[in-house]
């Protein structure tokens, strides 16, 4: 018997297109409709039991052997409450209410907490925390914008339906869609995404920084020297310029290409600052192309629960922030942490391979529905319901939006979400006295 | 097992019931006032101290997707005040941009037990009320924006008051909100393409609708509705030299406008300080505050709160998109902007009020003399927190406003302006029962919150205790920051200026019950989704984000 | 070769951690250094090649492509995974973002090792 639950939120990217219509057969996902190829995985891989944790394992001795989540979470409160410096690390794939209870956990074992913004838009957090952020929900970009321009990011690749349901192609209230806006891409490769632009900018790489604040000069009737810069010549920077200020709405979407190239946080400060000196003359927005479809959620959790947005150390009872010093990687690189707890992330396979190799050094526990090399690493691993699709919570899309997500089919037999996961080791912390 | 408790032999004010500083005992049974309770019943001895209601924050931004996004942007403002967690308590931070423990830790070792969010965009609602639930202690409600929605604006064009009055009552449920919020109407809609209004007959672009209309539709809605509170209004013009007369003529679009509901007044208008600006430029601003004020006390129908400034930093925080956009061109300080699709803004600039500065000063005379001027039955003490200041400094406000003294030396160490000001010649200091009418009383009343804001039988014993010598100044500050005792439902929550305990508060919502309209308007409303880029079934927050959901169900009228 | 390199994401890079994290659909998609045709051939390489790539912080070794998407000479693109971290230093410059993009390699024709599936990576004292 199929059934068919429509308005279903896809947890995979930031986008958290809640459009997807899902048909279920004998209560397992049959197929679905409206998803990218990225939801279509996404959905698909729930039935595949080959790749998923199915029951919690504690190594003893050489092997890991199944056990009871009771025994499971047993082990990992143990380890995490003698543990000198304990990073909980990942959050970005999974719901609110397990982020909610991870910061209690974190401040409650005066651990650090940090999700992988710190290797994603930490850099672009930070230039907001210098610049602000001036920007708008996808809608208002749907609605109003004329000229949307992508720049350091790939949206055909990485957040595939940006283009066709948010942004360019739809119809709008005041635009007809595609025929009616300009579509600019900035990337030193010439991507899918660029194929389709009216307007493609190949800068070289590393030279965001100079591009941006030439364009700033520029819009403040400045004149700069050429005959290029970055790589762009003097006259496309300036036909730029024109299209900005022309612009009755304009949208900047900018990726990784500028959080992770040369310069990080400075070269997302630049594009923050071109589209702050624009609305002088004109209305634009900035958007941060959020990758995991709730990294968003941790920064917002983070932040109302702490007042800062990640990379948050507890180790004296209350919240410290600076990523540079506090931030996961440089944690771990500076052999600061002694055991570690993963969750909804892949940190052995993600992270610099120098910080793969430490993590494998030390007692960590992994809570993640599928196998990974952080699984396969970890000393305790803890599986768990896919969050969106076995399991309800709350995610907020790139923009701010938050949404619910729902269950649609049952876990495989007896699995927990995260958030009972992680409840279930805070309140056995808890049980255990203050520290 | 029945909690009995009698406070014993506290001052108590009570200003709804006309209680003003007698000895008597306050009985509490099972989270409520009662008249008497059982000779068992334990006993709190509070000879020498002064007993009133918990305090109601009117107007107050503390949760949702600007205030945190404030605090994301200011990490400096988090770390100026931070404490760690306790046994009881988790961390807190935060000074303008507090978390969510320092905003129920702060409000409640003040006394205060009910705070009411300014402002909710509806399509982020589930935001608020994550937030909201957070905060321990206190009550909760919130104000759903809607003076720049575009359906609303559809509606008023084509003269459709059912369908509005519909929409309203389902947007309200769908934000879980408590009642209707109007930011600079139409204005944050022309910020959408980087525009403005000008004031209350502007067209707003595209729309052709003007704030007069939005402001006036909307009223006739929440009157249809019989909600338990006025429409809130920022009006237009905020922060502009001169804007006064624009404050004037908002008001005066309301004069006949009428209501059945206890509350009274038809409408609230918000930090009116901020709204009663005269000069044209920055080099003649001044106050004109006694104008404002005089139209507030000559009409009938209409509450106000102060806004009043507090020196030093605070953080700019509003759905006036445009404003913050204008503040940011003006001290070039950091600035972040958020467009809601299809309904609203919101903007975030830190700001800086110094002594020493000319504009600020006049700002903060604006305010106390607005709160010096208008009948304390009317208007009601807020710093627009973050706005114009931190809510921590509402006992410092309440120190000015009873000791002329306190102005006096104050103002020696401001710019000379304060010298000329209105406010320096204003001898009047409030008493303690006029604190309370301000503070808890006058707001409880004007939010349609009957079981709150006093002491009689029947209201929540939400009580607060404070160590105050009813007749002197002396250790005022102190004594209101730092309560002797404060329950909430008859729980001891502070003692001593010490969290006690933390229990969960209500959230407060209107669910109006549907017409015979609804089907249409939902009709019309999956047309307008196509607008929004979530589902139409996705949009309502879900009750199960809200603590101990407290619906408010309004009388239907024929 | 010297080679500027980048790393990033892919839609099949993207699907491989979602369908087969530790096997061969993703090491097939990941396992790749996507380069210019120009490139490639001044190596001697045609397309599906094996190259050991070195950088500062390791090496690794993987299977040549032309990137579809266009990569001006001097670009190499691999896209994010286990092998993509070997390269990538740990050094964040006080930020907390290590060097994902922009990182100089040396790319050079492979003959004798085979590419190290996932489950050898990941930081192993032994890989």
């Amino acid at each position: 018997m199929a059934s068919m639950v429509p308005d279903v939120t896809c947890p995979f990217c930031g986008c958290l297109c809640d459009d997807v219509r899902v048909v279920l057969e004998g209560g397992k996902v049959k197929e679905i409709y409206n998803g990218c190829a990225l939801s279509q995985s996404r959905f698909a891989e729930v039935r595949r039991t080959e790749n998923r944790n199915l029951q919690p394992l504690v190594r003893k001795g050489d092997t890991k052997v199944p056990v009871s989540y009771d025994e499971a979470l047993n082990r990992a409160v143990e380890i995490l409450a003698d543990a000198d410096h304990a990073l909980l690390y990942g959050w970005a794939s999974t719901s609110c209410e397990a982020q909610i209870a991870g910061i209690e956990l974190a401040e409650l074992l005066g651990a650090s907490i940090d999700d992988t913004s710190s290797v994603c838009h930490g850099p672009s957090t930070i230039g907001i925390q210098d610049v602000g952020y001036v920007t708008a929900t996808l809608g208002a970009v749907k609605n109003r914008a004329d000229v949307v321009m992508y720049w350091g990011c790939n949206p055909f690749h990485a957040h595939p339906r940006h283009i066709s349901r948010y942004t360019v192609f739809p119809r709008g209230y005041f635009r007809k869609g595609r025929e009616d806006r300009k579509l600019v891409v900035v990337d030193p490769r010439r991507t899918s995404s660029s194929r389709i632009a009216d307007l493609y900018v190949q800068p070289e790489v590393g030279h965001d920084y100079e591009i941006l604040n030439a364009l700033r000069a520029m819009l403040r009737g400045a004149k700069v020297a050429g005959p290029t810069v970055g790589g762009v010549s003097i006259e496309t920077l300036q036909q730029m310029v024109e299209m900005m200020k022309r612009a009755e709405f304009g949208a900047l979407y900018f990726g990784l290409g500028l959080s992770m190239s040369r310069g990080k946080h400075r070269n997302v400060e630049a594009a923050l600052q071109l589209v702050r000196d624009l609305n002088a003359q004109a209305k634009w927005v900035i958007g941060a192309m959020r990758g995991h479809y709730n990294v968003a959620g941790f920064n917002e959790v983070c932040a109302w629960e702490t007042g800062f947005p990640f990379s948050v150390d507890f180790t004296r009872g209350y919240p410290r922030y600076n990523p540079g010093e506090t931030s996961a990687v440089d944690l771990i690189s500076n052999g600061e942490i002694d055991a570690i707890l993963t969750i909804a992330s892949d940190p052995v396979s993600n992270l610099p391979a120098e910080v793969a190799g430490k993590i494998r050094t030390m007692p960590a526990i992994a809570v993640d529905p599928f196998k990974t090399l952080t699984t396969e690493a970890a000393d305790v691993v803890m599986p768990s319901a896919v969050t969106g699709i076995e399991g309800p919570g709350t995610a907020y899309r790139m923009d701010g939006v938050p949404i619910e997500l729902r269950r649609i089919c049952e876990p495989p037999q007896g699995l927990l979400r995260d958030d009972e996961i992680v409840q279930g080791m805070l309140q056995r912390l808890k049980g255990m006295g203050s520290r | 097992m029945k909690a009995e408790l009698v406070l014993a032999n506290g001052t108590v004010y009570d200003p709804a019931n006309g209680i003003a500083g007698e000895r008597m005992d306050i009985c509490i049974r099972e989270g409520k006032i009662v008249e008497r309770v059982s000779e068992g019943a334990q006993r709190l001895d509070l000879a020498g101290k002064v007993v009133m209601p918990g305090g109601v924050d009117v107007h107050t931004h503390v949760t949702g997707s600007k205030v945190n996004a404030g605090r994301i942007m200011r990490p400096e403002d988090v770390r100026s005040n931070v404490s760690p967690r306790t046994p009881l308590t988790r961390s807190a931070s935060g000074f303008t941009v507090p978390n969510v423990y320092q905003i129920g830790y702060t409000y409640a070792r003040m006394g205060y037990t009910t705070l009411v969010e300014a402002a909710v965009p509806p399509l982020k609602a589930r935001h608020t009320h994550e937030e909201l639930s957070a905060i321990p202690i206190l009550d909760k409600a919130s104000l759903v924006l809607m003076g720049n929605n575009w359906l609303i604006m559809k509606y008023l064009s084509e003269g459709r008051d059912d369908l509005l009055r519909e929409y309203v009552a389902w947007l309200l449920e769908a934000a879980k909100g408590y009642g209707i919020k109007i930011v600079n109407p139409g204005g944050t809609e022309a910020w959408g393409w980087g525009r403005n209004v000008e004031g209350v007959r502007d067209k707003v672009p595209h729309f052709g609708i003007t704030p007069a209309e939005i402001i006036k539709g909307l009223l006739q809605a929440n009157e249809g509705l019989n909600l338990p509170t006025s429409v809130h209004l920022h009006a237009n013009r905020l922060g502009k030299p001169g804007n006064y007369s624009t404050t004037l003529e908002t008001m005066e679009l309301v004069r006949n406008a009428t209501t059945r509901m206890p509350r009274g007044q038809v409408l609230h208008v918000v930090h009116l300080q901020f709204h009663s600006y005269g000069g044209d430029g920055w080099r003649n601003f001044r106050s004109e505050a006694d104008k404002v004020a005089a139209a507030v006390n000559s009409s009938s129908n209409i509450t106000v709160d102060a806004g009043a400034v507090v020196f030093g930093w605070s953080t700019t925080m509003t759905a006036d998109g445009p404003f913050e956009h204008d503040l940011q061109r003006l001290t070039h300080l950091k600035w972040t902007n958020a467009d809601v699709e299809a309904e609203t803004g919101a903007g975030v600039v830190p700001h800086f009020y110094s002594m020493k500065n000319a504009v600020s000063v006049v700002q903060w005379c604006t305010g106390l003399e607005l709160l010096l001027l208008i009948k304390p039955d009317r208007i009601f003490l807020t710093t627009d927190h973050p706005n114009a200041g931190s809510f921590s400094k509402y006992p410092q406000i309440i120190h000015l406003l009873m000791s002329r003294k306190y102005r006096d030396a104050m103002m020696e160490k401001l710019n000379p302006v304060c010298k000329k000001s209105v406010l320096a010649s204003l001898d009047r200091e409030y008493t303690l029962y006029d604190i309370v009418k301000i503070t808890r009383a006058g707001t409880a009343k004007a939010l349609g919150l009957l079981q709150k804001g006093h002491l009689a039988p029947g209201a929540d014993a939400d009580v607060a205790v404070y160590d105050l010598k009813p007749d002197s100044t002396e250790g005022l500050e102190k004594a209101l920051s730092s309560a002797h005792l404060v329950l909430k439902d008859g729980t001891t929550v502070v003692r001593d200026g010490r969290i006690l305990a933390a229990p969960i508060g209500r959230t407060y919502w209107v669910k109006c019950p549907p017409t015979s309209k609804r089907d249409e308007m939902i009709d019309g409303l999956r047309e307008h989704f196509r607008y929004y880029t979530i589902q139409l079934g996705n949009y309502p927050a879900s009750e199960e984000h809200l603590m101990r959901s407290s619906p408010v169900v309004p009388e239907v009228s024929s | 070769m010297d080679l500027t390199l980048i790393t990033g994401r892919t839609i099949n890079q993207g699907r491989g951690t979602m369908t087969d994290r530790l096997g061969g659909f993703h090491q097939r998609n990941s396992a790749v250094i996507q380069m210019n045709g120009d490139d490639l051939r001044e190596l001697g390489l045609d397309t599906r090649s094996l190259v050991r790539v070195t950088s500062a912080f390791g090496q690794v070794v993987l299977k040549a492509e032309e990137a579809e998407e266009e990569l001006p000479r001097g670009l190499a693109y691999i896209p994010y995974g286990p092998w993509a971290s070997t390269l990538v230093g740990s050094d964040t410059g006080g930020t907390g973002m290590p060097s994902f993009k922009g990182m100089k390699v040396r790319v050079q024709r492979e003959a004798a090792a085979d590419i190290r599936p996932a489950t050898a990576l990941g930081g192993r004292a032994d890989g």
